[in-house]
């Protein structure tokens, strides 16, 4: 106990709230921009937190990137920009209540239920650390290869329409993945002897050029001059929170769990867990067919899954000194500088540290209310400016997202590239979010097959030999493979 | 019309940006931002030390420092971004052991030869690890095991196909009379992935820097067995070189450097050398290595050129014998 | 993930089903082509990409089992076409080739971004993103004295937002240098 008050004494000063409502006002900034990232956010923090207290720094850094990942979701519902691949497994529901002028609503769902996910993932954070850790240390190559098939596969049978198309879409995203340099035998493939395509095809301006270049691209030719919303959106951030709460209890907390399991493992994160969860509500949702259509149900599983996932992702962090994501990465970095090394003797040298930083989390994501309410305002007036005014300096900001992921000009070519396949997908009803996760995951599924091929000595029966791969490997099969068979069996009946 | 007069615009704007690229001179360096160009990703070792520096930098020149990360393409198209920049002062970056591999491996032209080298500013030996699970608990007894076993029983793992720590192992195999494939390479990611997949089981051995390993061996999981260098390092003071524990003289070692683009004006560069030792000399920047465990190595520009040419020799050497060069 | 749909008992698996009637420009004959040029292509590429050394896998498994699914794909869609009665390769009109100029503003649109491409390196961020919203705007029919003020304060927020605040190194120009 009087390890805690020291915690909440070490948190609740002037200097440090103010650090975090300063960070809090910065990562919404940043994330809220089309191409700017939560990682990104961190690293702009790192040199000033080289001149702060371990605490502080630390709040700096939890705060910012809590927000950024809530605030990528703005663009995705109000422009159908995505700002994460997380975000892009529900970008079409929540950018259809944006056409329904439910634009309020659906932002503050995902504000809500990221903020509920979020609080989730820390409490299990505070409480089943080392036991989740641990379970997290036995996943290696051969689990994650499941876990990748399995996101895959729910990328193509959540997609609206034909799954024909999704399955095309999926296939345009591995493609393209396998672009570079950076696949396990490190042979460049697809380069033309391109130095920037040694790189590969970086997802983030072909995110903004398959989503948002299309959009500005649709704009130009329906040549349509009106705002997006006629009337006011009298939807409310958070009217109808509550009765959504009520209404999808389960989704929430299983949403939230899943999304903290998966963001526990090292080599999965946010974007694995929210396309799952996504998946998960539709397939157990009594309204299968109004996903996809402005329905609140999706976005609210996977928006608390996703900030579960970013929680999640700092469990090996602080009990093995392993990075859960390249946001955690940086953090162990700084808190090496700050002489505090993570590892299981953090938790025995500094508790009162570790206890601080879950008092930072919490009052990240109860902080996350008030503030996303002033931006999700702030950007609402947004939609009441003419299309043929607004759509130009959409376009600007594309430009300069896609700059800056890398800072070469490279990135506004594959932007362009991707825009205009984005259009024509479009056009074809094809449907585009499969190809972003295929671009996201491809990488991760070309490593973890190779790999695993390594270790077995090219048997695929060791797929199945490690319990939890076994586990995940039937699962995947069956997901597959149930709806056929009983299919055939309803065929041979007749 | 309007487009007419964008166009005119346009081109006064050429003609004067190309005015004022020759006008800024060195006489009053540096008075704008410098770019810090980091050929690796954000969190990495190699963007903490390029961080530790700008910020250090940005002090003692007066002007903002700003890192640029330029990632991917293992390491080519950072590393081509420094060279290929102005030499006026305003672009430097971290230039990591790769630009002595990458060539040899015939993904790009460029050799340590495009850059002005400024200094290296730390060295890292390679090491070798196992997880605690392991019935290897000294090199010894693991070396005698790949002895015996048929090539391709053992695995190790730590950076992709070609990687450094890929050709840290190949080289010690062949110090110890083996074939440089003996032990089949699983490539990775990273030092960190590598290091996890070995805890689960997947693979034997890690042969990456002790410090990447640094948090597993504090948790118990990772048994660190030998250093690849002359003496032990300060950080593991119980774990033997390869030599005390093998009999076998081999030291290998990653090193980062700053580098410009060739053809800095001397002036420019003697103000950037001057600056860069310093921050070598901070206590922040002795602290923040000490703590995470990353090696202190200085050697100024002339002798900092002369390490990266002979590493250059010597790493083309084992890529040819291990069959991991272009022909 | 499986959608029962509205007549369960001749319902097929979701991805033998044919469903969404909406406007289609290219029919499944078309795309189906398309995939089995796309497979084979692919598999052509892959003949240059080698193993890893003493293993049956490398750079070419990944290209090599796209293909496979993409020839999969585009044969049973063929097939599922041909089995329909629709065997002709088909594409429709999209429905914005009726409006006047439609075309036209698109290829501007991307001759827009293609110009930021190749001049912004050399001339800075400034003029070239003042230029490309500027004529965008123009283009987009909106009025000069709305446009040209809105351009101008639109590339200077994003300027002043990126390069100072977020330190992107924005291309610079000269005489603008003091914006940085």
């Amino acid at each position: 106990m009087p390890v805690i008050l020291e915690a909440l004494g070490l948190v609740f000063q002037p200097s440090v709230l103010l650090v975090i409502l300063a960070s809090a006002a910065f990562g919404m900034f940043v994330g809220s921009i089309p191409g700017l990232t939560a990682t990104m956010a961190t690293a702009l923090l790192v040199p000033i937190t080289f001149f702060m207290d371990p605490v502080p720094a630390i709040a700096a850094i939890v705060t910012a990137t809590a927000m950024a990942i809530f605030a990528g979701d703005i663009p995705g519902a109000l422009l159908r920009m995505p700002g994460t691949p997380a975000s892009a497994a529900y970008v079409e529901d929540a950018y259809a209540m944006t056409r329904k002028g439910r634009a309020e609503e659906a932002l503050g769902a995902a504000l809500v239920f990221s903020a509920i996910g979020g609080i989730f993932g820390t409490i299990v954070l505070m409480t089943a650390s080392p036991i989740l850790a641990e379970v997290a240390l036995k996943f290696s190559s051969f689990e994650y290869f499941w876990l990748v098939v399995l996101g895959l596969s729910c990328a193509v049978f959540v997609s609206p329409g034909k799954v024909s198309r999704g399955l095309i879409s999926l296939l345009i995203g591995l493609f393209a993945a396998t672009v570079g340099i950076d696949n396990p035998a490190g042979e460049p493939r697809y380069t033309f002897g391109n130095v920037e395509l040694l790189a590969g095809v970086q997802f983030i301006p072909a995110m903004i050029g398959l989503f948002a270049v299309s959009e500005v691209l649709r704009a130009v030719v329906s040549r349509s001059n009106k705002s997006f919303k006629g009337g006011g959106d009298r939807s409310g951030i958070f009217r109808n929170q509550w009765r959504n709460l009520r209404r999808y209890p389960v989704q929430v907390l299983r949403g939230s769990a899943l999304g903290t399991a998966i963001g526990a493992l090292p080599g999965a994160g946010a974007d694995i867990a929210a396309w799952i969860s996504y998946a998960v509500s539709k397939r157990f949702s009594r309204q299968k067919e109004k996903f996809g259509t402005g329905h609140v149900e999706g976005l609210v599983e996977a928006g608390a899954s996703n900030n579960g996932a970013v929680s999640g992702a700092w469990i090996p962090a602080l009990v093995f000194g392993i990075p859960g994501d390249s946001i955690t990465a940086i953090v162990i970095g700084v808190l090496y500088i700050k002489g505090i090394n993570p590892g299981p003797m953090v938790f025995i040298n500094d508790p009162q540290l570790i206890y601080a930083v879950f008092v930072v989390f919490l009052l990240a994501n109860i902080i996350m209310l008030p503030l996303g309410w002033v931006a999700i305002k702030a950007a609402g007036t947004m939609l009441s400016v003419p299309r043929n005014v607004l759509m130009p300096i959409i376009l600007l900001f594309c430009i300069v997202g896609s700059f800056a992921i890398n800072n070469t000009v490279f990135g506004v070519v594959l932007m362009l590239i991707f825009g205009v396949l984005g259009f024509l997908m479009d056009e074809n009803d094809i449907p585009i979010a499969p190809a972003i996760l295929g671009l996201v995951l491809g990488p991760m599924l070309e490593q973890n097959f190779i790999t695993s091929m390594i270790k077995a000595d090219g048997s695929f029966a060791a797929f199945f030999e490690r319990p939890i791969a076994a586990g995940l490997g039937l699962f995947t099969i069956a997901i597959w493979s149930i709806p056929l068979i009983a299919w055939a069996i309803r065929r041979a009946k007749r | 019309m309007l487009r007419r007069h964008f166009l005119a615009t346009g081109a006064m704007l050429v003609s004067a940006g190309m005015l004022a690229a020759t006008s800024v001179a060195a006489q009053d360096y540096p008075e704008r931002p410098i770019q810090m160009i980091v050929p690796w990703g954000a969190g990495g070792g190699t963007d903490a030390v390029g961080r530790v520096f700008a910020a250090l930098l940005q002090d003692d020149l007066g002007v903002p420092v700003n890192v640029v990360n330029r990632t991917g393409g293992s390491g080519v198209v950072g590393h081509s971004a420094i060279a290929n920049a102005e030499p006026d002062g305003y672009t430097i970056g971290i230039m990591t052991i790769e630009i002595d591999m990458m060539h040899w491996q015939g993904l790009t032209d460029l050799t340590y030869e495009d850059y002005d080298i400024l200094a290296l500013v730390n060295a890292d030996p390679g090491g070798l690890m196992v997880s605690s699970d392991s019935e290897y608990q000294d090199t010894a007894a693991l070396l005698e095991a790949i002895k015996a076993e048929p090539k391709g029983t053992f695995k190790a793992s730590g950076t992709g196909q070609g990687g450094i720590w890929h050709l840290g192992l190949a080289g010690w195999l062949m110090a110890e009379g083996l074939d440089p494939d003996h032990v089949t390479w699983v490539p990775s990611e990273g030092a960190a992935p590598g290091i996890t997949d070995m805890v689960a089981g997947g693979v034997d051995m890690v042969p990456s820097s002790l410090a990447e390993g640094r948090s597993m061996i504090e948790a118990d999981r990772v048994t660190p067995l030998a250093s690849m260098s002359d003496e032990r390092q300060d950080a593991f003071p119980d774990v033997p070189t390869i030599e005390e524990a093998t009999g076998t003289d081999y030291t290998h070692a990653v090193w980062r450097s700053v580098a410009a683009p060739d053809g800095l004006p001397d002036d420019v560069k003697a103000r950037l050398e001057a600056a860069i030792k310093a921050a070598y000399e901070s206590d922040e920047y002795q602290t923040f290595m000490k703590d995470r465990g990353f090696g202190l190595r200085w050697a100024g520009a002339e002798e900092a050129t002369e390490i990266i040419a002979a590493d250059d020799a010597s790493l083309g050497k084992v890529m040819k014998e291990a069959g991991l060069a272009a022909e | 993930m499986i959608d029962t749909g509205a007549a369960p008992q001749r319902a097929a698996p979701l991805f033998l089903r044919q469903h969404g009637d909406g406007p289609v420009k290219l029919n499944d004959m078309f795309l189906g082509l398309l995939l089995v040029a796309a497979a084979i292509g692919i598999w052509l590429s892959a003949q240059n990409f080698s193993r890893l050394p003493n293993q049956a896998y490398g750079s070419e498994t990944m290209p090599l089992v796209l293909s496979g699914l993409a020839m999969a794909l585009g044969v049973f869609l063929i097939g599922r076409s041909i089995l329909a009665g629709d065997a002709l390769p088909r594409a429709m009109r999209p429905e914005w080739a009726g409006n006047p100029g439609a075309l036209g503003a698109l290829l501007v649109t991307l001759a827009l971004i293609a110009g930021y491409i190749a001049l912004s390196g050399r001339v800075g961020f400034v003029p070239v993103a003042v230029g490309l919203v500027l004529i965008l705007m123009l283009v987009m029919q909106v009025r000069w004295w709305v446009a040209l003020p809105m351009s101008i304060v639109a590339t200077l927020v994003v300027q002043q937002a990126f390069a100072r605040l977020l330190l992107v190194p924005l291309p610079r120009s000269g005489f603008l240098g003091f914006l940085w």
